[in-house]
């Protein structure tokens, strides 16, 4: 599965920068267990990929993985030897903004153990900090 | 549920600067408010209110400058990167006054859906309850032992408790068992395509003005 937008505006967009932790979507909302970023970075999509692929070679049948954060963000590059100027390179890959406190992936289904487990393959293809946190009470 | 006590001290001092310093003390800050009396501005130790907290309960007696009141937890803030509370929203209540809150549900038991091929699907993990401040629940089990591939349990099939109201929508789904979807293989066409740019269509007076333009 390739994940980017089907449509969107611009088609490439600036840097920017990342401040601030997550001030949104820092819950565990769908699952039991979460794995929340530490730090503040671009996930792109192919990490994401890649660890959903990973988590589902350890997961159980009867367990749901919930993927939080979607690469809405183009990057785009020059290609190799060219020159300085001729505006802006085209888009290469897709990333998701992520700042800290984000939850990047959600699992429900199975116990801490298990989880803990799925979560240390995920977190080997993460380019950031990353940690697992626990569904809070309600109130 | 026990009811606990909680020990704490009026403050005078309000605003986020003066605010961090207290939690830098190890105190939190806190609010109580309702029944029509006058806001009370308090702050208490923050590994007491963490540990009472752990023990599931829900309702306090809140003592502060010698008077003792019963209170509900209303709200709860934290930081959620360091992992701490941040404040705290207390309601007064009556002890025989009943209270809306929501309550955990908890599944037990292995499902026969489960067992023939299923996936089970916990679709409420919490319901609002109205109950009397001294039987609140710490959760609500739900059996699921007998729930076969493609049946669920709604909220009016819960079981009933003494002195328990569910509020929630009655035909609200709590948990169910459906067959697992097999995801489709990606066509190679979906890898290489390119999201669509979106265009803004210009308007039929826009059209006609642009066209004289470029004459």
């Amino acid at each position: 599965m390739r994940l980017m937008p089907k449509r969107v505006k611009y088609r490439k967009s600036q840097r920017q920068k990342i401040k601030g932790n997550a001030t949104r979507c820092n819950t565990v909302a769908f699952g039991e267990f979460g794995l929340q970023s530490l730090e503040p970075g671009w996930i792109t999509a192919q990490q994401l990929e890649a660890g959903r692929v990973s988590a589902s070679q350890s997961l159980l049948r009867e367990s749901k993985l919930t993927i939080r954060v979607f690469p809405h963000k183009s990057v785009s590059s020059k290609p190799i030897e060219t020159r300085m100027g001729k505006g802006k390179g085209e888009p290469e890959f897709w990333v998701a903004v992520v700042k800290p406190g984000t939850m990047l992936y959600e699992i429900s289904g199975i116990n801490e153990e298990m989880a803990r487990q799925t979560f240390n393959r995920i977190a080997h293809k993460m380019p950031i900090k990353v940690r697992l946190v626990q569904r809070r009470r309600v109130l | 549920m026990k009811i606990l006590e909680l020990k704490a001290e009026k403050r005078t001092t309000k605003g986020s600067k003066a605010v961090r310093k207290l939690r830098m003390t190890g105190k939190i800050p806190a609010m109580l408010y309702g029944h029509k009396q006058n806001n009370v501005m308090l702050c208490m130790k923050e590994d007491e209110f963490v540990r009472i907290l752990h023990t599931g309960t829900r309702m306090l007696y809140v003592t502060y400058d010698n008077q003792k009141e019963s209170a509900l937890i209303k709200e709860i803030q934290y930081d959620h990167v360091v992992d701490r509370v941040l404040h705290v929203d207390f309601s007064r209540i009556d002890l025989d006054e009943r209270v809306k809150l929501r309550v955990p549900i908890e599944l037990a038991g292995e499902s026969v859906g489960v067992k023939e091929g299923g996936v089970l699907t916990h679709v409420m993990k919490d319901i609002e309850i109205e109950c009397l401040p001294t039987s609140i629940p710490e959760m609500i089990k739900v059996g699921v032992t007998d729930l076969g591939l493609g049946k669920a349990i709604h909220v009016r099939e819960l079981p009933a408790l003494e002195g328990i109201r569910y509020i929630s929508d009655a035909e609200a789904v709590v948990v169910s068992v459906h067959q697992a979807v097999e995801k489709k293989a990606v066509t190679e066409e979906e890898l290489l395509a390119e999201p669509e740019v979106i265009v803004r269509k210009p308007k039929e007076g826009e059209e006609s003005a642009e066209a004289e333009k470029k004459v």
